[in-house]
């Protein structure tokens, strides 16, 4: 059997093309093209307020300040703590959590960052706030 | 002023690896194939030299980095350029075919540059580890081998290759930091720069005439393009994968049914051999790509040039891979870290009640962002051309598409819990290789069906 495959693979080409096509159609043009405000504001709601959030905290900590993440949800805890590592590159950055369970590095930290109203660890002064979030440092003699 | 220096550093790679292109095999390519090659060459030369500049203590900065990619590259261009380049019949497809396959490759670059720009393609992994280490690898100016070896830092899985992180710190050191909005597009940066010398590649010798290399290379830079988006790869490991793996497996088809070489000579494996060196250092499954295409090599060029130029032949195949992971190895070893790379779960420990789970939910997942089409279509032809013409000359192409997908049900099979889950996460990335396997063999298969021979 001779196949004309020169038009086939060309027209296969256009076909798929088609697939995304009427999934994009099917929402406003202006919509799909707002630039995001974070790498995953159509991929993840949860991964966005994270991502906000610590972008937020950006600039209100010292330089190299060693930091940790506390949020009330231990898996957005950890997901914090492991967003931060990547945010924060010249900050020691110690987990509150991993994986879902609770760990003591935290408390090494100069900084915490309170993530949607967390409660944060006794012993902070609270040197930032806003809706969303809030950053605590810890008073000295309660430092490791 | 940043977004121009991270351009810069990515412009930087082809140039840190010129050589590529002066090899007899290459240079007399177009110039875009002939910067796919130099690319290849640009960003494994450049992850060699930083492992080993962090083996041995030497802090990383952007002289110290291109230093010894310039210098190879010079002395592959000294030597190589006396030798004449292989000969090359000049592209001239039909107009309408040219047009309408610009138009489908084009619109699928386009579809996966919107998509990443917009934020609808950014790779979870990208965020939680490969774009991680990249940071902190640039602040450290060195694989940051106690980062490696934290407690904490398992979920950015230590073990993995090193390529991905090392040219993202590259960029960072140009930039200052890492411009987690812009690191995506650089997936889309691979599939366009596959293109080219794919086209080549595919019209060297197995696709029969110009038209239908033309057609093969829309359709498979569409349906990539389209995957890429679909699975969340932006600014993860998968891209540049595709982009060594496919110009892998295409450099070994368009090798001629039969062999120029004298008798008993092994063929030259310099393209292919480059590229897989650059799947090895990209990622772990890059290690298992090597087997499954230098097992399919074997077997179809024992028949095509004898037992030990096949024997000869596939070892140069791997040696690029071999010494690449041999780098990687030897920084593990001498920074105490694990060597090798962390199996998942006991070898044979398999849990074999999740089979039927496996194998409903593999397919369920080969969709593709196109309801499965990019898989049927090709499937297809390559079932219609097989029915008359012989697998062999397939062997490289088809032996890396049913080793991955067979690895992939092995590895579910070690989930001691259901691996639907993982399925849904991990398949539509993973299996993005096999799905450029299958579509490089159909290419070949079909071109013997469309008409025209070679001139």
């Amino acid at each position: 059997m001779r196949i004309p495959s020169t038009r086939v693979w060309l027209l296969s080409a256009l076909v798929l093309l088609a697939v995304p096509a009427v999934a994009r159609l099917s929402h406003g043009v202006g919509e799909q093209l707002r630039l995001p405000a974070t790498p995953l504001d159509r991929t993840s709601a949860s991964g966005t307020r994270q991502w906000a959030f610590l972008q937020e905290c950006r600039g209100r900590v010292p330089p190299r300040a060693s930091l940790t993440v506390v949020a009330a949800d231990p898996e957005a805890e950890s997901a914090l703590f492991m967003l931060a590592l990547g945010l924060y590159p010249d900050h020691p950055v110690w987990p509150s959590s991993y994986f879902g369970s609770p760990v003591d590095s935290g408390s090494h930290a100069q900084y915490v960052l309170i993530f949607d109203g967390a409660t944060p660890p006794p012993g902070l002064e609270i040197v930032a706030q806003w809706d969303g979030g809030a950053i605590g440092r810890r008073r000295r003699s309660l430092m490791p | 002023m940043k977004h121009l220096l991270f351009a810069a550093s990515l412009a930087a790679l082809p140039v840190l690896g010129f050589g590529a292109a002066s090899h007899r095999s290459v240079r007399s390519l177009p110039l875009l194939a002939r910067l796919g090659a130099a690319l290849a060459m640009g960003y494994v030369s450049l992850t060699a030299t930083a492992v080993l500049l962090s083996t041995f203590g030497v802090p990383w900065s952007i002289p110290a980095l291109a230093l010894l990619p310039l210098a190879i590259s010079a002395a592959l261009w000294r030597t190589w350029r006396r030798a004449a380049p292989v000969p090359r019949r000049p592209f001239r497809p039909s107009a309408s075919v040219a047009w309408l396959a610009l138009a489908a490759g084009g619109l699928g670059a386009v579809h996966l540059i919107v998509a990443l720009l917009t934020a609808a393609a950014t790779s979870i992994d990208f965020l939680l580890f490969w774009g991680v280490k990249a940071a902190r690898f640039a602040q450290a100016r060195s694989i940051d081998a106690a980062l490696l070896r934290w407690p904490y830092f398992v979920h950015a899985v230590p073990d993995y290759p090193p390529a991905v992180p090392v040219v993202q710190a590259w960029s960072v050191l140009w930039t200052g930091e890492q411009p987690w909005r812009v690191v995506p597009l650089t997936t889309a940066l691979w599939a366009v720069a596959a293109a080219p010398l794919l086209l080549e590649l595919l019209r060297a010798r197995s696709v029969s005439n110009d038209d239908h290399a033309a057609a093969v290379t829309a359709f498979w830079l569409s349906a990539l393009c389209i995957s890429l988006a679909r699975s969340l790869s932006g600014g993860s490991a998968e891209a540049p994968l595709l982009f060594f793996e496919t110009l892998a497996v295409a450099a070994l088809l368009q090798e001629p049914a039969e062999p120029v070489e004298p008798a008993g000579e092994a063929p030259s494996r310099f393209l292919p051999a480059l590229m897989l060196a650059g799947a090895v250092l990209t990622k772990v499954e890059g290690s298992a790509a090597l087997l499954f295409v230098a097992a399919g090599t074997l077997v179809r060029d024992v028949g095509r040039l004898g037992p030990w130029p096949a024997v000869r032949g596939t070892l140069r195949l791997v040696s690029g891979g071999i010494a690449a992971l041999a780098t990687w190895f030897l920084f593990q070893a001498t920074h105490g870290l694990p060597v090798g790379f962390r199996a998942h779960g006991e070898l044979w420990s398999l849990h074999a009640r999740f089979l039927p789970e496996i194998l409903r939910g593999l397919p369920r997942n080969l969709d593709a962002g196109t309801l499965g089409l990019s898989w049927l279509i090709p499937l297809t032809l390559l079932a219609l051309a097989m029915s008359r013409a012989s697998v062999r000359p397939l062997l490289p192409a088809l032996s890396l598409a049913a080793g991955i997908l067979a690895f992939l049900v092995f590895d579910y099979l070690h989930d001691d819990r259901s691996p639907s889950e993982r399925i849904r996460w991990t398949t539509p990335r993973v299996s993005q290789p096999a799905l450029s396997a299958v579509i490089l063999a159909a290419g070949v298969a079909t071109s013997r069906m469309s008409g025209r021979a070679p001139d």
